[in-house]
């Protein structure tokens, strides 16, 4: 880990988006690995409005989850995992803290494109309406400090590419 | 090194392409922040 505080470095707090949508082997990593991805941003939590995960896929996402080794060590506070069903109600809000998404059975994958992200992905605020999941991740990422997602349930917006 | 930080309206974005290491990720993103204080 590198060291330092981050708050010398960065006086303005700022939203991260980690993106391990084309992340390879996350289903290997052991739980040294995480813990020790997850102390970065823990390390950091006072330079970080909002820390979101986007993850490949359902098992990668259930190395997120809040009783795995990154969200511990994040220290961040966990909150209950969200379903599908929660996810695609797009009423779903947490307070802040870690939001881990639980997907039972694999979601159409949208066959074009790499993963991209609205803005509001990173600062939470509703974007233009363009698909069914634009204002689900627009409202669930509204309020936590650490969310994983799959990527599948990303919302995609060629205007960002 | 596979991952990689780029500033996209106004937050930091980590992105990792292919297999990685913690070290590789944490200096990645401590690069990030360290360019985002600059900007």
């Amino acid at each position: 880990m590198s060291g330092g505080s981050a708050s010398d470095d960065v006086p303005n707090p700022v939203a991260v988006l980690l993106d391990l949508s084309g992340a390879a082997g996350l289903e290997k990593k052991s739980p040294d690995d995480l813990r020790l991805v997850g102390e970065f941003f823990g390390e950091r939590q006072d330079i970080l409005t909002r820390v979101a995960v986007l993850t490949p896929s359902d098992a990668a996402n259930d190395l997120l989850d809040s009783g795995g080794a990154f969200a511990a060590a994040t220290g961040i506070p966990s909150r209950p995992s969200l379903t599908a069903a929660k996810l695609s109600s797009g009423c779903r809000r947490v307070g802040r803290g870690l939001a881990v998404s639980r997907v039972p059975r694999p979601c159409p994958v949208p066959s074009h494109g790499a993963p991209l992200v609205h803005r509001s992905y990173l600062h939470g605020s509703a974007g233009p309406n363009t698909g069914k999941r634009r204002p689900v991740v627009g409202n669930l990422l509204a309020a936590p400090t650490l969310v994983g997602l799959p990527a599948h349930l990303v919302a995609r917006d060629a205007r960002l590419a | 090194m596979p991952v990689f930080t780029r500033m996209r309206d106004e937050g930091l974005v980590v992105t990792v392409d292919g297999d990685y290491t913690a070290g590789e990720l944490s200096r990645a993103g401590e690069r990030g922040l360290r360019l985002r204080r600059r900007a």
